[in-house]
């Protein structure tokens, strides 16, 4: 006759599993924030006080906040379960997402939570206590404890809301070589606030408008389709009709990299961001989950840089889009992806359009010609003939002159750096600056033979 | 006609275009299309509830076609499941799914 054992996990051991489930720091507190977002808090602000003696972060917001029960249930590790279907807005999946994502970056987490017309609560979750214990032990903090802990920040005057404070944090890397607490969590805020601006610009415009504070400072959402600079495009859009809602799909194409302003550029990454970003932009819920690349339904090129496809999603799907616990990453169900493919071809063609544009533009310059070969697929830079000031110097020139002048017009276009002006032109292409090269040329040349001078 | 059948029918063209749980647009357009030529008192915001309401059930499409026993209304679940499937070009599995609406009802037409 079997029977059955009780073979729960070793909490020490669980805990060391759940701390490595894969976080990354801004992925981490994203999680945090999509907690703030479903609670409907209008304010969330970042704290990481510099000049303490042990770094700590917290978030804070003025959302629903918890009651004594709920904060208890809402500590408790898979206090959801996935299957269920979740309010539309709603941000979470399997009730893990909070602590998970608070092991990852530190050893103790503690939540401050107050619901309108309850008193203020707090839990703290303390990785060590877990590993001496070797117990699921969840500490509750008294009222006094609560007032007198030293990172509150969630005022007792407030209606309600809820603090998230890590501590002792793991996030910072320090080795003996390493820069020192407030460098490295200085650098580390400085990315948290660009994806931030990026995962959550849907919620910081519009009517889902919400504030995102870092130590105070506002920070601006990140459009990656640059849908207001003069030049973008947009393409085809269509919904489709499934369980919770609909899936809507909307094409964009950039406007070219020297229409783009500078600043826009420089936060979607440099020319070399908008090139490797190319692809498809998956929202859950409005929340970003995957910001480009084509998942494996069209290649990486040069010429497709400027194609975005944005897909927005409802929570209902998870189970088909296999959403994981970080919210990170998700599979293409094969109906989206056979849908998808429709939209590929649109907004790639007219991104290669407006760089095949550019490149005729090029071709009408009156110095150099473009040939492009279809047969032998060979495209070659060559020195325009026809060029008037070349004829007329051809014409006034000897013999000799005229033979020296063809061999270095010939050897000037095969030196052309071609390698070198394709790569600055992917990565850097607004700091590459032809205007004043005469100038340069002249003065080199004037120098150079004021030079010989002297020596003869 | 009782307009309750009507949202049989949809559900049955959902049922037919939806196979893989998604409906395109391209689809839901020529389903309301179609019933709207036919029946036009059928509201949008019926048909878009009757929509809803087919992804909330668990029902199979042999469970949908147990429902309509008018055979005009047959006739027309029939042509209507055809126009709106390959309006986006008929899959593999929409093809399927219509063959099967077909055979059902064929025996009795």
């Amino acid at each position: 006759m079997s029977h059955f054992s009780d073979a729960s996990p070793d909490p020490k051991s669980h805990i060391k599993t759940l701390m490595r489930i894969g976080y990354t720091m801004p992925s981490a507190v994203s999680d945090i924030l999509d907690n703030s977002i479903t609670a409907n808090a209008k304010n969330i602000e970042i704290h990481s006080l510099p000049g303490l003696q042990e770094s700590n972060i917290s978030i804070l917001d003025d959302g629903d906040g918890m009651s004594p029960n709920e904060l208890i249930h809402n500590m408790r590790i898979g206090c959801k379960d996935p299957s269920d279907e979740r309010l539309r807005g709603d941000l979470g999946r399997f009730g893990s997402g909070m602590k998970t994502a608070s092991f990852s970056q530190a050893r103790r987490l503690t939540v401050i939570s107050k619901k309108e017309g309850e008193p203020v609560c707090a839990a703290v979750w303390d990785i060590d206590r877990i590993e001496t214990e070797n117990t699921w032990c969840l500490e509750i903090l008294d009222k006094d404890e609560i007032e007198s802990h030293p990172l509150l920040l969630l005022s007792s005057t407030k209606k309600c809301g809820t603090q998230v404070i890590w501590e002792k944090l793991s996030c910072l890397n320090k080795t003996n070589h390493s820069l020192d607490d407030e460098t490295i969590l200085a650098s580390t805020l400085s990315d948290l606030g660009d994806y931030i601006s990026l995962h959550f610009h849907k919620f910081m415009d519009g009517k889902n408008k919400r504030s995102f504070t870092i130590n105070n400072a506002q920070l601006q959402g990140i459009d990656p389709f640059m849908t207001k600079s003069p030049g973008y495009q947009e393409g085809r859009s269509e919904k489709l009709r499934c369980k919770g809602g609909h899936i809507e799909i909307n094409t964009h194409v950039l406007p070219h990299f020297k229409r783009m302003e500078s600043t826009p550029l420089e936060r979607l990454g440099g020319a070399n961001g908008i090139v490797q970003n190319q692809g498809l932009y998956i929202y859950r819920e409005n929340r970003l989950i995957n910001a480009g690349g084509w998942l494996g339904l069209a290649k990486t090129s040069q010429l497709g840089a400027l194609a975005r496809v944005e897909v927005n999603v409802p929570s209902s799907l998870d189970q088909e889009w296999s959403t994981d616990v970080k919210k990170a990453s998700l599979q293409l169900p094969p109906r989206i992806k056979k849908e998808l493919r429709k939209f590929l071809s649109d907004p790639i063609k007219r991104s290669k359009r407006v760089y095949t544009y550019r490149g005729k533009q090029d071709q009408a310059n009156k110095y150099w010609n473009i040939k492009e070969n279809e047969n032998d697929k060979i495209i070659s830079y060559q020195i325009s003939s026809e060029n008037d000031s070349l004829t007329d110097l051809f014409r006034g020139a000897s013999k000799e002159q005229k033979s020296q002048l063809i061999k270095y017009l010939g050897q000037l276009a095969e030196n052309l750096p071609l390698n070198h002006i394709y790569q600055k032109m992917s990565e850097s292409p607004r700091e590459i600056d032809q205007e004043n090269v005469t100038d340069a040329l002249l003065e080199s040349i004037m120098s150079r033979v004021f030079e010989e001078e002297i020596n003869e | 006609m009782n307009i309750d059948n009507l949202d049989v029918v949809v559900k049955v063209a959902a049922c037919v275009c939806g196979k893989d749980g998604v409906i395109s647009q391209t689809e839901e357009e020529a389903i309301l299309a179609s019933i709207s030529s036919e029946y036009p008192s059928y509201s949008l915001k019926r048909f878009n509830q009757t929509l809803d309401d087919f992804f909330d059930d668990d029902l199979q499409l042999e469970d949908y076609l147990e429902q309509i026993s008018d055979l005009n209304l047959k006739v027309f679940t029939i042509k209507l499941c055809e126009f709106s499937a390959s309006a986006d070009g008929l899959d593999i599995k929409e093809n399927i799914a219509l063959h099967k609406v077909k055979l059902i009802f064929g025996e009795e037409l």
